[in-house]
């Protein structure tokens, strides 16, 4: 925790700098200490495809420059560009349904996929995490594998505290439940 | 090889933990955004009194065909200031300030 403090301390004293008018290598600075996670974060958000992830990342750090004047510090400066980062990929997928003439699949009971999977079908984690809604595999993503707390995520993915602990516990129990004919190795796909 | 449904209640959290693949090198990501950044973040300026006449005239539009508008002038020919000068006045004063807070907002 040390550390994560130290590291907001630097953040902050980056933003600081980042404001003034020749701000732009101090933000050079943000953007190369949280590059690879925003990429990481949304490279699992949107799936495999890549490109679209660095294209969302992008989106959000330019987002962040415009906007940087609102960060207040009350919040770490990762939480905040998580929230924006979160809020682009949201907006990506939002204007993708609506192409699609669709709508957006955010909560569980229009998750993709169900929960019968096929006996023969040997289902990994990756594939499990495909099948949660978007809101089960934003806050698993935040609460277990970034280890943010529930006030963190909760301010992530801009929800009460309390759905978010409903995702995550939601989430968890349906992967338990995809992933039941899985063996820990067994790296097949569906 | 223990089956999964016996992990699980222990070792979820980390399993999930260990197939996050952790942080993505740069390799020109940074300069790649530093490129795409625009020169001046600032809102600007002319923005914020072209929306406020904008949204002013919308809404004199949305009330060109009520009545209220003679009552407001009978009002100003009598040197009076009544019900309809007050109530067009907040209302044009109100969307002066919706149309500036959504200039700010949008950057």
């Amino acid at each position: 925790m040390d550390d994560r403090d130290a590291q907001a301390r630097i953040d902050l004293a980056l933003v600081a700098r980042a404001l003034r008018p020749d701000g732009e290598r101090a933000f050079e600075q943000l953007v190369r200490r949280h590059q690879g996670m925003v990429r990481a974060q949304l490279r699992r958000l949107v799936g495999d495809d890549l490109a679209l992830a660095d294209d969302l990342a992008q989106e959000s750090f330019v987002l962040a420059w415009r906007k940087l004047a609102q960060f207040r510090g009350e919040s770490r400066f990762g939480t905040w560009l998580y929230r924006i980062v979160y809020a682009c990929f949201l907006q990506h997928m939002r204007s993708r349904a609506a192409r699609a003439g669709e709508e957006l699949a955010l909560d569980e009971h229009d998750a993709r996929g169900c929960d019968r999977v096929d006996p023969g079908w040997r289902l990994d984690v990756e594939s499990a995490l495909r099948r949660l809604s978007i809101q089960q595999r934003a806050a698993l993503l935040y609460c277990v594998q970034l280890e943010f707390t529930h006030e963190e995520a909760a301010q992530v993915l801009d929800m009460p505290l309390g759905t978010v602990k409903t995702h995550v516990a939601r989430g968890k129990a349906r992967l338990r439940r995809l992933l039941q004919g899985w063996t820990p190795g067994d790296e097949r796909d569906v | 090889m223990s089956d999964f449904k016996d992990v699980s209640e222990r070792n979820l959290d980390a399993l999930l933990r260990s197939r996050f693949p952790g942080p993505v090198p740069d390799d020109g990501f940074s300069e790649r955004v530093m490129r795409a950044l625009p020169r001046n973040r600032q809102p600007r300026i002319p923005l914020l009194p072209l929306s406020a006449a904008a949204g002013t005239v919308l809404a004199w539009f949305a009330l060109l065909p009520s009545p209220i508008w003679r009552q407001v002038v009978q009002e100003w020919l009598a040197g009076s200031i009544g019900f309809a000068t007050v109530g067009i006045g907040a209302l044009l004063l109100g969307m002066a300030i919706v149309s500036c807070a959504w200039s700010l907002e949008e950057g």
